[in-house]
């Protein structure tokens, strides 16, 4: 069969892949050379994430829990079952009772429905996507001060770039075509800043590399903007034209001092004053930050923000604001309304004109109130006001960083889980949703860089599995829903009613070229490469000011590392689709067979000075806790800072408590722990 | 060997009379942009054959060593075990492959044919591919950098001797 172009599934860039096919088999994946995004380039996970439609592991059938067994049922029984208790808990307990919770990786017709199903056949805004932990921080910030919560410019753009600044952001390991992207546009002349507490691949090639100290960003980019307005970089021009409240935000810049941020960040002032004047000078440069974790406070990202619209850096190829999502369709969920406080389109879910205008295009009542997001729903159950959780596609208890995630489920009345796979929060459930995977259905996706692009059907469906779109669908009409979609081109014509920014995205319009970038209008169907081109839209960004934070206060004697919490080298290593995809699953799991029990990173001259070698049994002290682990010596760590990556869930429920209270930095002491 | 001069507007009837003597032909196709491919050519996709397009990003490779590929059948029979290896060897012909694609495939014979171990699995489908190339009349983007492998096929085959230099290192 003739090689169909369609797109990468696996991370936020969106990249644009050919599949071959033989016999219902994907036999053969390269990457297309005309792609804007990935131009003739994809990573390990393009190659291989198809081999999971393959896998042994599929689920096939509906699976129903009877007497603490699952037993496959017939379609009609399953569903039949979800519409009668999710009916019995709504008209017991109030709509209010019930939660939809998707993953990033839903399509963007599955995210739809599932909130309009929320919404308008249940009655509850208790909708999210993910388990809390990504981009809402992002959202609410860019929103609030550019008007728009998605990434500006284009990757293929940052060709032209010529400051580059990555913050926080292993752009090898997360998001690598973009990382080669970076490290081409260095190669031909770009000068690269990067900000983080690690020392990644893209680090290593960087200019300037600020290894600042966990948690002072907000302080780094405050002197930053401090140096530019001093040395007279800002652009006026830009500020007089397109922002507001910039004589708040220059009183607040002025109370920082650069000797000060320098102290408190880690790194010398002569390198903030050069990454400063680096950024302030440049024509165009673009910045990059990872909007996937809620450990960037809105502050931090607000002082991004600032700098960005001090240089005039937004409105021009080349430059721009990346707020980079790792999830295949991180942009699309919320695009599509997988938010408790907002509906499609980004419209706060309060705002009566908001509500009145999708209203009449679904001819039922929103409610009012903004519902639970999934941090409170998985880690206490909304205070025990939620009775029954829908979960499409999502892995809450292998993913989310919330503590007991498990126990929370088994006190549910009714759990509904959609996946191909058995997953580790799946059998939790009361049933089971075998869906459609990757290859199997023609749906959209929508990359970091808003990009909507069709993922083709290129397989004929396993016998058994549907698309989760079409359960949803079925569970709407068999609670008396007058729904009559009879394909997703269909329900992305409604999404275009509904959302002003797709209302250009058919499929017919997806099909033509590489995708569509939104806004794709009915008025600008070939969508848009780079936002707020031209003088339009008046004084539309806003400055915020934000107070000098305050130093963070001495390192405890006792206590004289921190722990800091965070994504490392190898957590893919624990994603579902990885650990179903055989050649994924081997190379992810390269350093776990030096540290088959998992790791925490310590700088060499720390572990030195705590006679601590490579691949030794630790215990890390806390004020109130303890916990055993690995040591992995590397220089990627900050000297006086201990890396525990998210997947050593043992070290972090010791040390946080079984609820996780979401701090990050916690001061520890190190001790070797004496042989068995 | 005689040379013969074809009209241009004959040249796809090669892909003809290929296809009538048996073959299953594999010819060089447009996708979306700039993206070119190797596909079979079949009834419905025939007029869309094209030999002046850039040289497919994925290689014909696949089509004498591919990515997936049935070795054995194993069969309960008996009470034992009845293993027999299963041979792909269609009659497959390349039409449009260019001269460092065959370069390409004479290195693979190299090492799958040309040692002790012969691969029987390649061999097979070596013996029953005929190749059309079509030599590039102009250089595409990118040729410089990969160092025109299409001519520097001899080179391979008489590698030149190592030189040493008076300290003794390579060079």
């Amino acid at each position: 069969m003739a090689p169909k172009l369609t797109t990468c599934t696996f991370c936020g860039v969106g990249c644009g892949l050919y599949l071959e096919t033989q016999g219902n088999q994907v036999v053969g994946v390269y990457p297309s050379v005309s792609h804007p995004t990935n131009q003739g380039r994809i990573c390990l996970r393009g190659w291989h994430v198809h081999e999971v439609a393959s896998s042994p592991d599929r689920l096939r059938s509906p699976l129903l829990k009877k007497k603490g067994r699952f037993e496959e049922v017939s379609w009609d029984e399953a569903l039949g079952f979800i519409t009668t208790r999710l009916q019995a808990i709504r008209s017991q307990h109030g709509p209010d009772s019930l939660a939809f919770l998707n993953s990033p990786r839903c399509s963007n017709e599955e995210a739809y429905l599932l909130q309009k199903f929320a919404r308008s056949v249940i009655g509850t805004n208790n909708v999210h996507h993910g388990t809390g932990v990504y981009s809402n921080n992002s959202i609410n910030v860019l929103q609030d001060m550019i008007g728009v919560p998605a990434s500006t410019n284009s990757i293929a753009e940052l060709a032209q770039s010529e400051v580059i600044v990555v913050d926080g952001v292993d752009l090898a390991r997360r998001l690598p075509t973009i990382g080669g992207a970076v490290i081409r546009a260095k190669l031909n002349g770009a000068r690269l800043i990067v900000i983080g507490t690690r020392r990644h691949r893209v680090a290593e090639n960087a200019d300037l590399f600020l290894q600042i100290k966990p948690g002072t960003e907000t302080l780094l980019y405050g002197a930053m903007a401090k140096v530019i307005i001093d040395r007279g970089l800002m652009k006026l021009p830009f500020i007089k034209a397109r922002c507001r409240d910039y004589e708040a935000f220059l009183a607040e810049v002025s109370n920082y001092d650069l000797l000060r941020a320098a102290e408190g960040c880690g790194v010398s002032a002569d390198l903030i004053e050069a990454a400063a004047l680096a950024y302030g000078r440049a024509p165009s440069a673009a910045l990059l930050f990872s909007s996937s974790m809620e450990d960037r406070t809105r502050d931090s990202i607000r002082a991004v923000v600032n700098l960005v619209l001090l240089t005039g850096n937004l409105g021009k190829p080349g430059a721009g604001l990346f707020a980079l999502t790792e999830q295949n369709n991180l942009q699309g969920v919320c695009d599509m309304g997988m938010l408790p406080d907002r509906l499609p389109g980004f419209r706060p879910v309060t705002d009566p004109t908001a509500r009145a205008a999708v209203e009449a295009i679904w001819k039922t009542k929103i409610p009012v109130a903004p519902g639970l997001g999934s941090r409170p729903i998985l880690s206490n159950r909304g205070q025990g006001k939620i009775r029954a959780v829908w979960l499409a596609r999502c892995d809450p208890v292998n993913t989310a960083l919330l503590g007991d995630v498990a126990g929370q489920l088994l006190r549910l009345d009714l759990v509904v889980a959609q996946h191909l796979l058995m997953t580790d929060t799946a059998r939790y459930a009361h049933v089971v949703l075998p869906t459609t995977a990757f290859g199997e259905e023609e749906v959209t996706f929508t990359s970091t860089d808003r990009r909507i692009q069709l993922a083709e059907r290129v397989l004929e469906p396993s016998p058994g599995p549907t698309p989760a779109w079409e359960q949803i669908v079925r569970v709407a009409q068999f609670m008396g829903a007058d729904w009559r979609y009879q394909s997703a081109g269909e329900v992305m014509e409604e999404i275009g009613e509904v959302v002003p920014f797709y209302s250009g995205a058919s499929y017919e319009n997806l099909a033509r070229e590489y995708g569509r970038q939104w806004p794709c209008t009915k008025d600008h169907p070939m969508g848009t490469q780079f936002l707020f081109k031209g003088d339009e839209g008046g004084r539309s960004f806003k400055f915020v000011a934000v107070p000098e934070p305050p130093q963070p206060g001495p390192q405890p004697a006792e206590f004289p590392l921190t722990l800091v919490f965070g994504n490392s080298l190898y957590y893919w290593n624990q994603n579902v689709l990885v650990r179903h995809s055989e050649t994924l699953k081997r190379e992810y799991r390269i350093l776990m067979l030096d540290y088959p029990d998992g790791f925490v990173e310590l700088n060499p001259e720390d572990a030195k000075q705590l006679g601590i070698r490579d691949g030794e049994h630790i215990r890390l002290y806390a004020a109130n806790a303890s916990a055993e682990a690995t040591a992995r010596v590397t220089s990627e760590v900050r000297s006086g800072s201990i890396f525990v990556p998210h997947f050593m869930r043992e070290v972090e429920r010791e040390i946080l408590g079984l609820g996780g209270d979401g701090r990050r930095l916690v001061p520890v002491r190190v001790e070797k722990e004496a042989a068995a | 060997m005689k040379a013969r001069v074809l009209a241009r507007t004959d040249v796809l009837k090669i892909v003809d009379l290929l296809r009538r003597q048996g073959y299953e032909v594999i010819a060089p196709f447009r996708g979306r942009g700039r993206d070119t491919f190797f596909d079979t050519v079949t009834d419905q996709n025939r007029d869309h054959v094209q030999i002046h397009l850039p040289n497919p990003y994925y290689p014909p490779k696949r089509y004498v060593f591919p990515h997936i590929e049935r070795l054995l059948k194993v069969e309960r029979k008996n009470g034992g075990l009845h293993i027999e290896p299963t041979y792909e060897q269609p009659r497959r012909a390349i039409f449009g492959i260019r001269s460092c694609d065959v370069a390409g495939i004479f290195h693979l014979d190299r090492f799958y044919l040309g040692r002790d171990f012969r691969d029987i699995y390649y061999e097979n489908r070596r013996k029953n591919l005929l190749l059309v190339n079509v030599v590039c009349t102009d250089l595409e983007a990118g040729c410089r950098r990969r160092m025109f492998l299409c001519v520097r096929r001899h080179r391979t085959r008489r590698p030149r001797p190592l030189r040493f230099a008076a300290d003794g290192s390579g060079r």
